[in-house]
């Protein structure tokens, strides 16, 4: 019964983003195959902040939705691989406010989710690795970290 | 229910007992019970109790039969107390004090006396004596007399053997804390009473080995048929001692559980990874492996903390039956109280904690705005529930939050994160009194403005004529805005309507004539749903005068040139605002929108505000003389300070998420440039036009309906980065500042009214679409980019093309 909650949460979270959601980002329910949406996983496209390495680069983002929301936060995962210190191997992001017991609340929406994840990608929390190739070079060599970067960017080129 | 406190002494009284019999004085006891006497001395014991226990089951469902149960009951007490008589007298090792007090223990249920309160305190402690100590805590639930050993159930995290543990503000035996932990669950009796399961031991390389609970316990045949039923089940639950959480479950690292031999999943998280302060454990459930007769129940771990386990037989509740448990409103807080919250929240400008974090808190106006919606459903609070110790004004739609923790048992508040349990939750007299009066408004609307003396209205004042206007926070007028909110709906539809047909001919004078008859029965509408208001009656007396005679209203508007009171400048507005519908008839298409902004203004004037009176009278002075450029210089000066502070308090909010928000409104802003733009151009001839004819009224006019439909594009926004009425009235004081021209004047101002009015229908048309707020937003910012840059040159231009492309590819996402 629980799950009509986080269904009725998620069919919000849409309108209000049809409605206002910030330029350049994309998140919208996965298509089934039937045609329907799935409100339970959200695929997201985050573009790199202007004035940063991650500029011209629109990464994408998976959204997976519990149960339990919004008593527990999504997961969001980028792809396999991506580069970056706080993104787990498997794409998992760490974040303080994607943590039940950090910064997790459920007030929190897709919008500041997403907002939240694009200002991590520039700002980086040492405090907190998640993978060992990002944070290496991102501590030990800072111009190689940069070229890194903006060679992942070039990989995710805007999909117009 | 109301045997409970008979039989819990009595049980108790024959555990007692139980546990001091040898083995030759428990066998005796089963063989009068007709039971078999195979095995140790404690599974002698259990099958003792549970017997008794069995007893107890047999006296709640045979509630009618109270001769048999007694019965029963009395004569297993009866063989426990000769049996215990007969050991006592054997041996001379048991004073002949303790005899008596256990003679009192056996007389109580009997004679239903409560001879003094020690008698009515029991202990029970998860280490399994029931002797008394020196040092005894008590639990703090109502109707729980439990005494526990403070070494056994308060565990200091730093164990220092000299300092005795500092005991805790409140405390709660192991069974009240399951009890709170998950409301759905009734427990009805524990096969396996909580038990202490004592920290492992340290190996030699410093890793705790893992250690074993064992547990064998007998399921009677009364029990297993319980269980077969759906609502029962049988549940393994595991607390902390010390945990932070007082209501929740937690279990040990590495925890594997075996029942009969069959392996049960305890948790979901990694064998390492402690649970952390917002989460909860869950109590697996057994009921599918236990069977008949002895059960056998196994917990491995490896931690160094102290937990209590138990098993018990639990009932299910439903949604329903949990809600019930709540407080009525009027029970569960005072309304007095609730507002004196809530001029504490708001009266303390930043410090006031909204019910979303998200909404804007505009520290420069008089009001707060306070956001209705549900911090779990994002959608409009129903029934206002809060936790009652919470000093924050936030709160959250009580029956989904109910709901949503029959799955999550998290019972936090939702905007502070604190934990309390269900006892604690109340519904919000304040703010319930509020979402029940908005409970007919469409879904769109959220917001309400909340003065620091408490007094509200809801956002949106457009479709809300009603609802609109400030309210008392005791809700003293109720009933008038009920009896008004319906036909203000009506209105809204005939307007609807009416839309299509205003470029025929013939339609126009079907419309004038509806719209007479519409204004008129309004006006009479109003003045009906007033006659209890004395402050406002004879402002509904200049306006009925007014609009049913000529030469008086003409008067008027001569006699009165410089408004010096509130009262008289409210009769000029007044009386501008009806000339058109009697001088200009048939009214042409452009002059059908004014005459609809025109209602809404009415309403607005009566709830200026003494700053907005002050904007008013100014502007009314640019217009009716040549502006001063010093006056004009000053005003101008005003607004970076007023900028200022909005942008502060926007970025304060949450200052990392939201920066790329604005980021975006520039380029709505951009984009409302350009539709202002054409719409201007188009409307030029006709704005010539009017000019010539009806300089000063058309100025006036334009400048009232733009601030009003500034108000209406705020309310759309979802969230706003100004207040609307201090934008709307900079924008145009700004633009009378700069502009020396009286022509130039009057142009501008009357095409923000007829470009506002334009938007306003199209909003009015598409707002089932769903696309108001975003045309709001455009046209707002658009007004608010014009008054930052009055001049456009050609680079800027080009500048405003390139966001318009960005905004349309927004748009496509």
């Amino acid at each position: 019964m629980s799950g009509g909650i986080a269904r009725g949460r998620l069919a919000e979270e849409r309108k209000a983003w049809r409605k206002n959601h910030p330029h350049g980002f994309v998140a919208k329910p996965e298509t089934m195959a039937d045609g329907s949406a799935n409100l339970m996983i959200w695929h997201c496209t985050i573009p790199g902040k202007q004035g940063t390495d991650w500029e011209g680069g629109y990464y994408p983002l998976t959204l997976h939705f519990s149960e339990d929301y919004p008593s527990k936060p999504p997961k969001c995962k980028f792809p396999q691989g991506f580069f970056h210190p706080n993104v787990y191997p498997s794409g998992t992001v760490c974040l303080s406010i994607l943590n039940e017991d950090s910064g997790w609340r459920p007030a929190i929406t897709v919008k500041q989710i997403l907002v939240g994840i694009q200002d991590l990608l520039d700002q980086p929390n040492p405090a907190d690795p998640a993978q060992t190739d990002g944070y290496h070079i991102f501590i030990q060599d800072k111009p190689e970290y940069k070229r890194r970067v903006r060679v992942q960017a070039k990989q995710y080129p805007a999909l117009l | 229910m109301a045997l409970d406190p008979a039989d819990d002494p009595l049980l108790a009284d024959c555990k007692y007992k139980l546990n001091h019999f040898r083995i030759k004085e428990l066998k005796d006891v089963l063989h009068q019970l007709g039971l078999p006497k195979q095995g140790r001395k404690q599974e002698l014991v259990d099958k003792i109790i549970a017997v008794l226990s069995d007893q107890q089951e047999q006296d709640s469902r045979l509630n009618g039969l109270p001769n048999k149960k007694m019965v029963g009951k009395e004569t297993v007490a009866k063989i426990v107390d000769d049996t215990f008589a007969k050991m006592n007298g054997s041996t001379n090792a048991v004073p002949a004090s303790r005899n008596q007090t256990d003679s009192g223990h056996i007389v109580k249920p009997k004679r239903k006396s409560d001879d003094s309160a020690q008698l009515d305190v029991k202990v029970r402690c998860p280490c399994g004596y029931s002797m008394a100590n020196d040092s005894m805590i008590k639990c703090e639930g109502p109707q729980c007399n439990t005494q526990q050993h403070v070494g056994c159930v308060i565990i200091s995290e730093k164990p220092a053997d000299s300092v005795p543990p500092e005991l805790p503000p409140h405390f709660y035996c192991d069974m009240c804390r399951i009890t709170r932990a998950d409301p759905f669950w009734v427990t009805v009796n524990h096969p396996v009473l909580p038990v202490s399961i004592t920290p492992c031991k340290v190996a030699s390389d410093g890793s705790y080995a893992v250690q074993y609970f064992e547990k064998t316990f007998p399921l009677s045949r009364a029990n297993w048929e319980m269980l077969q039923k759906d609502e029962y089940d049988l549940q393994v639950w595991c607390i902390l001692f010390n945990d932070s959480v007082p209501f929740r479950m937690q279990w040990p690292l590495h925890s594997d559980i075996q029942i009969n031999g069959i392996p049960i999943r305890v948790v979901n998280r990694q064998p390492t990874q402690q649970l952390g302060v917002n989460g909860r454990d869950d109590g697996p459930v057994l009921t599918a492996y236990v069977r008949e007769g002895s059960n056998k129940i196994v917990l491995s771990r490896s931690d160094s903390r102290t937990f209590c386990l138990g098993v018990r037989i639990a009932k299910r509740r439903s949604v329903e039956q949990v809600l019930s448990l709540v407080p009525k409103e009027q029970d569960g807080e005072n309304f007095d109280n609730a507002l004196a919250r809530v001029r504490r929240c708001v009266g303390g400008g930043t410090e006031a904690d909204n019910a979303d974090s998200d909404s804007d808190i505009e520290v420069v106006a008089d009001s707060v705005s306070v956001n209705l919606r549900c911090p779990m459903t994002g959608s409009r609070i129903k029934i206002a529930g809060r936790f009652k110790p919470c000093v924050h004004m936030g709160c959250f739609d009580l029956e989904a939050f109910v709901e949503l923790n029959q799955r999550s048992r998290k019972w936090q508040c939702p905007i502070c994160l604190k934990n309390y349990s269900l006892d604690n939750i109340i519904i919000d007299p304040y703010f319930n009194r509020i979402t029940a009066l908005v409970q007919s408004c469409g879904d769109d609307v959220s917001e309400i403005d909340v003065k620091p003396d408490g007094s509200w209205r809801v956002k949106g004042g457009a479709e809300l004529k009603g609802l609109a206007q400030w309210h008392l926070p005791d809700g003293t007028l109720c009933m008038p805005t009920d009896t008004r909110s319906k036909p203000n709906i009506r209105i809204v539809k005939q307007e609807i309507k009416e839309e299509p047909l205003s470029e025929e001919t013939g339609g126009r004078l079907k419309l004038g004539i509806r719209r007479n008859n519409n204004g008129q029965w309004e006006i009479n509408k109003r003045l009906d749903s007033n006659n209890g208001q004395n402050g406002y009656i004879e402002d509904e007396n200049c306006v009925v005068s007014a609009s049913n005679t000529d030469d008086e209203n003409s008067k008027n508007g001569i006699y009165n040139p410089e408004p010096g009171q509130f009262d008289q400048l409210t009769s000029n507005i007044y009386d501008l605002d009806s000339s058109p519908m009697d001088a200009h008839f048939p009214p042409a298409p452009t002059e059908q929108d004014v005459i609809v902004l025109s209602d809404s203004d009415d309403d607005n004037v009566m709830v200026l505000s003494p700053g907005d009176v002050n904007f008013s009278s100014a502007h009314d002075n640019g217009n009716a003389f040549p502006p001063n450029p010093p006056e004009a210089s000053g005003i101008c000066g005003e607004q970076p300070r007023g900028a200022g502070p909005d942008v502060t308090s926007f970025l304060d909010g949450f200052d990392d998420l939201e920066l790329p928000f604005w980021e975006s409104s520039s380029s709505q802003d951009a984009a409302g440039t350009q539709v202002t733009d054409n719409q201007c151009e188009m409307q030029n001839f006709i704005v010539n036009h009017q000019f010539l004819h009806e300089p000063i009224l058309g100025v006036n006019l334009g400048g009232t309906a733009a601030s009003n439909t500034l108000e209406c594009e705020h309310d759309g926004a979802l969230q706003a980065c100004q207040s609307s009425d201090q934008d709307g009235d900079q924008n145009q004081t700004c633009h009378d500042g700069h502009s020396g021209d009286l022509t130039n004047l009057s142009i501008i101002s009357t095409q923000d009214s007829l470009t506002n009015g334009k938007n306003a229908s199209q909003k009015r048309t598409n707002c089932e679409d769903g696309t108001a707020g975003l045309d709001g937003s455009v046209v707002r910012s658009a007004n608010g980019l014009r008054g930052e840059m009055p001049p456009l040159g050609q680079e800027q231009d080009r500048t405003v093309r390139q966001k318009l492309i960005l905004t349309i590819e927004s748009d496509s996402d």
